[in-house]
């Protein structure tokens, strides 16, 4: 009976260990994905441009977000510096459409304009418009490989299917809790890093897992952004008046 | 009535949307204030006259749940003026949105010009700015605002009106060619006293529906108000000496009571936007009889642009026009002959005028380089103007800059603003500071 409870305790420790070590790699990145998905969220947000001689500059941000099956909206609204204050952006992924919107305070007036492309600044930092949406492709979106695995971390390649901006990411994922500790992007020809993104700390909120600080490097101008989240808040209910003409126009 | 207090009751209570609602623990403050100091020099080309100017201009903001309350003042040392930009309080009751105080209004589609956005006058004390809101004057108002799914409406009544500042003196950016001052200083012509525009009989009444039928956004606006441009006559007299009419006297300045009817849309075409503004004014001098009143007229204006979201480089190309109805463009009325205010505004003495209007911003450096051109072209007086800048953010707090402005025209003889303004070209270069 002894012998028993043994190799039953044995194996409850071992079970988990083996399912693990049998994930595939896109079972390791849907992981990624669920662990940092949630229906809504509101974040504040510090983005620090640093250049490669040292000079900061800081932007703020509140962002945010509601999803309803595949569609998601998010408001941002700006503020600092001064000079963009109380701007605010608005994205609609709406039945496979996305329309953005800008209200600018200097013209008092709601723009429509186009989507951004993945690569494009966002605010001047080195974060793309897709980075900040997510810093690894989803389970379908690229051809997932384990890299190699230690005790900590899994280090996964991820080839995209659609290669416009990165031929390549290289993720490593914290096995504790799915987050990713390290993203290397790569030129389209797979070879050159030409950012790379380090988490700098983690946190949790709500009972989940968040990089709370995050830095993105351009590795050819040695520039590079830190991205903090000074406060966050996930599924909780949020009103879809924050997704119109009203609040981008009065901010209410 | 009770049933109104119970509807305003239920609007009190609604729950307002606020963003920092999220973040109880938010750092951002209820209140906002903060400074713009901008320090620099003028260059007239035309007489090296160094100009050293300042402006500082404070911007406090309270944010409450339901309302907000803005006070922006703005020093400058150039007019030696300080004035108020903005006073006003919004109460944010539920749906609607009730805003009273000095503030600008903007209507219209366009971005680089407008010939529908005349809720507020011109201010043209500064000549021809890169900010279409510092170049038009506040005014007091009370606005109503209310939103649907996809539609908006909001309502204007001014109770009287504040002019257009056009300076008519000897100043740099004197609307009044050099013959006219020359007889203003000889003492051949006094400027008459200009009438009061805040009472009862002042009061501005207009409206704008909207709504949003993707991709094309389209809004009706009526208007029931006063031209801010003074309105004016000159009397003119025969000169045997010179052997033609010279300017004699200046007929009663008089602002000219108008109804709007206009439409603005845009249409976004990934990646473009195309604008477009047009309307009819009916002016209450109906046959255009009246010299010192201004004649109905039809505007209008196109506007293609384009904005890359990923580097924020905007492009723009504007045509606009008016079609001055009933115009006679010779002198009024016979033997006692006058210059008609519509003559006097004309470019070229033409009952029509055609502007292009070309815009680029390219931001360089993770954007603290922008660069800035803009250029008109006046078709019938031939007359030019061309903006320049160069804008280098030193840190998020200090930015240093280069302007040049140009006036001109290709035909000297076509007379227009820009023929009157072509010894104000200039460069400026300054410091611009946020704290």
């Amino acid at each position: 009976m002894k012998r028993t409870l043994t190799i039953l305790l044995i194996m409850l420790v071992l079970t988990p260990m083996l399912f693990a070590a049998s994930m595939s790699a896109s079972q390791i990145i849907t992981k990624v994905t669920d662990t940092q998905k949630s229906d809504s969220a509101a974040m504040d947000l510090k983005l620090t441009l640093i250049e490669a001689n040292g000079t900061q500059r800081e932007r703020r941000i509140q962002t945010l977000t509601k999803s309803v099956g595949d569609d998601v909206m998010s408001i941002t609204v700006f503020l600092s510096p001064e000079s963009v204050r109380n701007t605010r952006f608005l994205t609609k992924d709406v039945g496979g459409q996305t329309e953005q919107y800008i209200y600018l305070p200097a013209l008092k007036r709601v723009k429509r304009i186009a989507a951004g492309e993945e690569g494009g600044s966002f605010m001047g930092s080195d974060f793309s418009y897709a980075d900040m949406a997510s810093t690894t492709y989803d389970a379908d979106e690229a051809v997932h490989t384990i890299v190699s695995e230690d005790s900590l971390s899994y280090t996964i390649q991820s080839i995209p299917n659609n290669r416009k901006t990165y031929g390549k990411l290289v993720v490593v994922v914290d096995k504790s809790n799915y987050l990713p500790l390290k993203v290397e992007f790569y030129d389209l020809d797979q070879k050159t890093v030409i950012k790379t993104l380090v988490t700098e700390q983690q946190d949790v909120v709500d009972g989940r897992p968040i990089t709370k600080i995050l830095t993105m490097t351009t590795l050819a101008t040695g520039h590079a952004t830190r991205l903090e989240i000074v406060q966050a808040r996930y599924d909780m209910p949020i009103s879809d008046n924050y997704f119109t003409l009203k609040f981008l126009e009065t901010g209410r | 009535m009770k049933r109104l207090l119970i509807i305003l009751t239920i609007l009190a209570l609604a729950l307002p949307l606020f963003a920092f609602d999220f973040f109880f623990d938010s750092e951002e403050p209820n209140r906002n204030i903060s400074f713009t100091l901008e320090g620099g020099v003028n260059t007239f080309f035309s007489d090296g006259e160094l100009a050293p100017y300042t402006t500082l201009t404070l911007k406090a903001e309270q944010d409450g749940s339901k309302y907000r309350a803005i006070a922006d003042l703005i020093y400058d040392s150039n007019l030696n003026t300080l004035e108020a930009q903005e006073l006003s309080v919004s109460l944010f009751l539920g749906p609607i949105t009730l805003k009273a105080g000095l503030m600008r209004h903007s209507w219209g589609t366009a971005d680089t010009a407008h010939v529908v956005d005349i809720v507020n006058g011109r201010d043209l004390r500064r000549g021809i700015v890169d900010d279409l809101e510092l170049m038009k004057r506040p005014d007091w108002m009370i606005t109503l605002s209310t939103y649907g799914e996809n539609s908006a409406f909001d309502m204007v009544v001014k109770p009287g009106f504040n002019p257009s500042q056009i300076p008519m003196d000897d100043s740099k950016f004197s609307m009044l060619d050099d013959d006219m001052l020359a007889e203003i200083a000889a003492g051949n012509i006094t400027i008459p006293k200009f009438p009061g525009t805040h009472s009862l009989h002042d009061i501005s009444i207009g409206a704008r529906y909207r709504f949003i039928f993707d991709p094309v956004d389209i809004g009706f606006i009526y208007y029931n108000g006063y031209f801010h441009d003074p309105g004016f006559s000159i009397k003119l007299k025969f000169d045997p000496v010179k052997f033609t009419y010279v300017p004699d006297a200046l007929k009663s300045i008089q602002y000219t009571r108008h109804q709007l009817i206009a439409i603005a849309t845009s249409y976004f075409f990934e990646p473009f936007t195309l604008a477009v503004e047009g309307g009819v004014f009916l002016s209450e001098d109906s046959k255009g009889t009246d010299p010192s009143l201004y004649n109905s007229k039809l505007v209008y204006l196109a506007e293609l642009s384009y904005t890359n979201p990923n580097n924020s480089f905007f492009a723009a190309l504007n045509y606009q026009g008016q079609m001055v109805l009933n115009y006679d463009p010779r002198l009024l009325p016979i033997p006692i002959q006058y210059l008609d205010a519509d003559l006097l505004a004309s470019f070229d003495g033409k009952p029509y005028q055609n502007n292009f209007t070309l815009a680029l911003e390219y931001p360089f450096m993770q954007e603290k380089l922008k660069v800035r051109v803009a250029g008109t072209y006046q078709l019938e007086s031939m007359g030019f103007m061309a903006l320049g800048s160069l804008t280098y953010d030193l840190d998020d707090a200090i930015e240093v800059f280069g302007k040049s402005t140009l006036y001109g025209t290709f035909d000297t003889k076509r007379p227009g603003l820009y023929n009157t303004w072509k010894d104000n070209s200039q460069i400026q270069v300054g410091v611009r500071a946020w704290f």
